[in-house]
């Protein structure tokens, strides 16, 4: 209660000083009145009463402020002071403050949108109890899903895990009255919930009675944001049906509200049991008993007292008992050990792709934070030498130095807080830039584009860092007692002045070398975008615009899939403009791919799966035209490659050469399986597939017609093949398809370059982010280098004067200040190359066909550095250059 | 030796304050006033440290304040002893006969 009370006296006096200062005084002076009537009671004169009064009083002033130190606003109200003062100082200097601002808002936000995202991606652990027992299942080959039969017995013979679950992710279209969207649904099994200890927000979550059988209105958890948004934060909700691929679910509960699954940036909006699999995954097929279907994610928690070590060796018991009875979860020539993955941070593709290239930019935006300190702090000697004689006046006057430094430090404070908050305002910005280009594979990610307390925190922090580190050097020297003399010669003396300049100059080259750091980083990131950019992927991305789709989420049988696509081929092709329409299972450089064992005379052996397990695609339509494949031999698939005629398949080039080695392929025949024979009817150009780096994978293509439809559902992607700009025709896309059936949905409609540069994401990410704070480290460099060069020469007008009016020319007086900047460019080039040097490992891994210590890369960094150097010094320069003799030397 | 009022010990005004108080609720002179009453005037007190005192005691909760009117008809402010207060008096109290105890007892150790 006392506490309570001092605060609040304490605020109030931040508020009203005044009330509490005309409080005690009011006190006082009753007191002396009372004691005076006394003292002329008891016969003194009025005089001597008073006089005695306010002797036995003591000194009022002193008592008055030892009495406010109690009553007043202490330590708050003398920050308060110090903070008014700051703002009033500040706001007096604008185009220092703005600098200063927009130096640490520019540093605080770059650094705040990759801290958050590191920290989504990187950092956090999953918001389920305990997460660090929780372990992922993978083989040493880094194979990670599992069998049914698998997961089954794993959970029923290990030892070492108080629970296991496994779960598989998968779009779909999910509808509730009246409206139907694609959206994310999780598989998972009954005891999901309760292994990760995650509790319902509303009804109840997922138990194993849920995932027994397949009921007639099988069970449902939506998430939190999917129950915010479709079903209007309802309660009522509960209980009520939704549609998953056109089967009805009971809703049964909603999940807490930072509850995302266990993959960090891929939201499911829907959880349904495993048990549901037979119609949402792979549908029309139970994969309960299929021991060759790895589709399953396990994960495990460890029991109390069981050692990572351990928990991988009762694993691994598991799957050697297996492998020897007659369940055989994993190929033969497979390693048969159980690698147990940290899971306490969640799943992440996201993770795995961009972990390097995050780290890459957390050191760049790293980078950038310590040229906008060494700017500021550039600045803030300038500034606190222009103040040395406030600073001087106010220490004779009797202010303490701690007051004094107290004082700028607060000031620093001040700017650090306003440029922190305009850093917050570039984070967000940034951030939402940053995750929009992040992109949309086949499941979408999603990851939350707001700030949360934790990166608030973090630039707060970093901004207040900031503040002592750039406040803190300029605060102690511009205080420091000698400089007092300064008042009475209004200059100092040459040496202090010599010293200070170094001082600046050090940190200007500091700055010049960090600076080419980013400089040769941001041209090394965008020759190796442009080499990887330039690698030819084997068809032509102009000209065609590509769309997903899935008639099958709409109820449609195979047969009826088959004949849609047809009709819908025939109208697309009928559209003026279009060149060629083709189909494929899998998108090209979609991030996907299937593969089957397939065997051919220079590969025989179906049990070797490095050679016989080969990348396939399932293409309808005229896929090869429509994406500029080239035909080398034989023929494309047509309309006698139907259901009922011979299996026929087309090899790329490097799978002809693989199966055929130094022979026709055409004509010839591969086993399906290592059983099933096909016709080789004709061989296409080696194409990518996957992404762009990777090496063209050989490639056996299925004709669409020929697919039984049971793998994959009917999803297909649409190749359009255009005359001229493709992205005109979205729209005859979307009409002739809604034409057919306007119950199925179109998505992930754009042109294939953009599919191209979306592959190139990382790559162009880590190039745009780099060369963007390579620019902003230039700017801050080159104004640091105009500051430091134009005071230095105004510094020197008087002996410029001199010069010129000894007969020095323009020339002579320009060479004079450029030479003073050179010994700082190009000692901060020097130390830059060697920085760089030293970092280059560190980068090896991101580039592609171009070396981290790559010369002309460096030469160029540096031309570009000195450029801007020469720029910076120029100016000031010919400004000294005009100076009048006789004002320089009357001045002063 | 020539006679001299003793100043007051370190930490007993605190003490002696919330005694006056425990009389009855009064101003800052009377707070004063009833200190040196009930010296004998034997303790010399600087009248105006009385008041930082009273406000930082006022801040520990053990007294609470409240303007009013004087019997002189003069606003003036008036002091009260809390409950906490009372039992604050109450511990400083028995601290304080400890401590006269045990110094006495080593001052007539010294002269015996």
């Amino acid at each position: 209660m006392g506490k309570m009370r001092v605060l609040r006296d304490r605020l109030r006096a931040l508020w009203q000083p005044d009330r509490v200062h005309d409080d005690i005084a009011d006190e006082f002076r009753f007191h002396m009145e009372m004691r005076a009537r006394e003292n002329e009671r008891r016969g003194m004169s009025a005089a001597d009463a008073r006089r005695d009064a306010e002797q036995r009083f003591g000194s009022a002033a002193r008592i008055h402020d030892i009495a406010y130190d109690v009553r007043g606003g202490g330590w708050a109200e003398a920050l308060w002071q110090d903070i008014r003062y700051g703002a009033r100082v500040l706001a007096s200097q604008k185009v220092f403050s703005a600098t200063v601002i927009l130096t640490v808002g520019i540093g605080v936000g770059a650094n705040a949108t990759i801290f958050t995202l590191v920290d989504r991606l990187l950092l956090r652990t999953l918001p389920v109890e305990r997460p660090g027992e929780l372990e992922q299942l993978t083989l040493p080959n880094d194979w990670s899903s599992f069998s049914a039969p698998f997961y089954r017995e794993l959970r029923r013979r290990n030892d070492v895990f108080s629970g296991v679950l496994a779960r598989q992710i998968e779009p779909a279209t999910i509808g509730t009255a009246g409206e139907a969207r694609r959206g994310l649904i999780e598989l998972v099994s009954g005891n999901y919930f309760s292994v990760l200890g995650t509790r319902a927000q509303h009804g109840r979550l997922l138990n194993d009675e849920d995932d027994r059988v397949t009921p007639d209105s099988p069970a449902a958890v939506v998430s939190d944001r999917y129950w915010r948004r479709r079903l209007s934060s309802d309660p009522a909700a509960i209980g009520k049906t939704i549609q998953i691929d056109s089967h009805a679910f009971t809703v049964i509960g909603v999940a807490p509200p930072d509850f995302f699954g266990v993959e960090v940036g891929v939201a499911p909006d829907v959880w349904v049991p495993l048990a549901m699999q037979p119609q949402l995954y792979s549908p029309g097929h139970s994969l309960a008993d299929d021991a060759d279907a790895n589709w399953l994610t396990v994960i495990g928690r460890r029991a109390r007292g069981v050692t990572h070590a351990r928990a991988e060796s009762g694993a691994t018991l598991v799957l050697q008992q297996l492998q020897a009875e007659s369940v055989r979860p994993i190929p033969v020539d497979w390693p048969r050990t159980i690698q147990l993955i940290d899971m306490s941070r969640g799943l992440s593709r996201l993770r795995r792709q961009y972990e390097a290239s995050l780290r890459l930019l957390m050191g760049v935006v790293a980078i950038v934070m310590l040229i906008a300190c060494a700017s500021i702090t550039t600045l803030m000697m300038t500034r606190s030498t222009a103040r040395r004689r406030e600073i001087a006046v106010r220490l004779t006057l009797g202010a303490t130095r701690a007051r004094l430094v107290r004082q700028l430090l607060t000031e620093g404070a001040v700017l650090s807080f306003c440029g922190g908050a305009l850093g917050i305002v570039f984070a967000r910005w940034g951030l939402g830039a940053l995750i929009h280009v992040l992109p949309a594979a086949r499941v979408p990610t999603s990851v939350d584009a707001n700030l949360d307390a934790r990166s608030l925190v973090f630039s707060l922090a970093l901004s207040m860092l900031t503040a002592l580190l750039f406040s803190a050097g300029p605060a102690l020297r511009s205080t420091r007692p000698d400089l007092a003399g300064a008042i009475r010669a209004g200059s100092d003396s040459i040496t202090a002045r010599m010293q200070r300049m170094n001082g600046r100059k050090i940190l200007v080259a500091v700055q010049v070398a960090l600076s080419l750091v980013l400089v040769i980083g941001a041209s090394l990131f965008a020759r190796s975008l442009a080499h990887v950019a330039a690698i030819p992927l084997g068809f032509e991305t102009d000209n065609v615009i590509i769309a997903s789709i899935d008639p099958s989420l709409s109820g449609y049988k195979p047969g009826r899939v088959r004949r849609f696509y047809h009709e819908l081929e025939s109208r697309l092709v009928a559209i003026a403009g279009v060149r060629a329409v083709g189909f494929s299972a899998f998108p090209l450089l979609g991030g996907e791919m299937s593969m089957r064992t397939i065997t051919g005379p220079g590969a025989p052996d179906a049990t070797n799966l490095q050679s016989t397990l080969v990348t396939t695609n399932t293409v309808g339509g005229d896929f090869f035209a429509a994406a500029g494949i080239q035909l080398r031999r034989g023929r494309g698939f047509d309309a006698r490659d139907s259901l009922r005629g011979p299996r026929v398949v087309v090899l790329n080039e490097a799978a002809a050469r693989h199966y055929f080695p130094g022979d026709n392929a055409a004509g010839r025949t591969v086993l399906l399986g290592g059983a099933q024979p096909a016709t080789v009817i004709g061989v296409v150009s080696d194409t990518k597939y996957v992404s762009v780096r990777e090496e063209n994978p050989r490639i056996v293509y299925f004709p669409a017609d020929q697919d039984p439809g049971v793998m994959g559902g009917g999803e297909r992607t649409i190749y359009v093949r255009t005359t001229g700009s493709a992205s005109r025709f979205a729209g005859d896309l979307e009409s002739a398809v809604r034409d057919l059936d306007k119950t199925i949905p179109l998505y992930n409609v754009k042109t294939l370059a953009t599919q191209k540069s979306q592959a190139l994401v990382r790559e162009r990410l880590v190039a745009t982010l780099s060369t963007l704070a390579g620019s902003v480290a230039l700017a801050l460099a080159a104004i640091a280098l105009y500051g430091l060069i134009s005071f230095g020469a105004v510094s020197r007008t008087r002996e410029i004067g001199i010069r010129v009016s000894l007969g020095a020319d323009r020339a002579s007086v320009i060479w004079l200040i450029i030479r003073g900047a050179a010994g700082m460019v190009i000692g901060g080039c020097i130390a830059g190359l060697g920085l760089g040097l030293l970092l280059s490992r560190f980068v090896r891994s991101h580039l592609y066909g171009v070396s981290p210590t790559d010369a002309l890369t460096m030469g160029m960094a540096v031309g570009v550095l000195m450029c801007t150097a020469i720029a910076a010094a120029l100016l000031p320069a010919l400004r000294a250059s005009r100076i009048d003799p006789t004002e320089a030397l009357r001045c002063e | 030796m020539p006679k001299q009022k003793p100043d007051l010990p370190q930490g007993t005004l605190d003490m002696l304050v919330l005694k006056a108080l425990s009389l009855g609720e009064t101003h800052g002179y009377g707070v004063g006033q009833r200190i040196q009453a009930l010296a004998d005037d034997m303790l010399r007190v600087e009248e105006g440290t009385l008041y930082p005192a009273l406000y930082r005691i006022e801040q520990c909760g053990w007294i609470e304040s409240e303007w009013g009117t004087s019997e002189n008809n003069r606003r003036a402010r008036f002091y009260r002893l809390t409950r906490a207060g009372k039992k604050q008096l109450g511990i400083e109290e028995t601290r304080w006969s400890h401590l006269t105890d045990a110094i006495a007892r080593v001052m007539q150790a010294t002269t015996a």
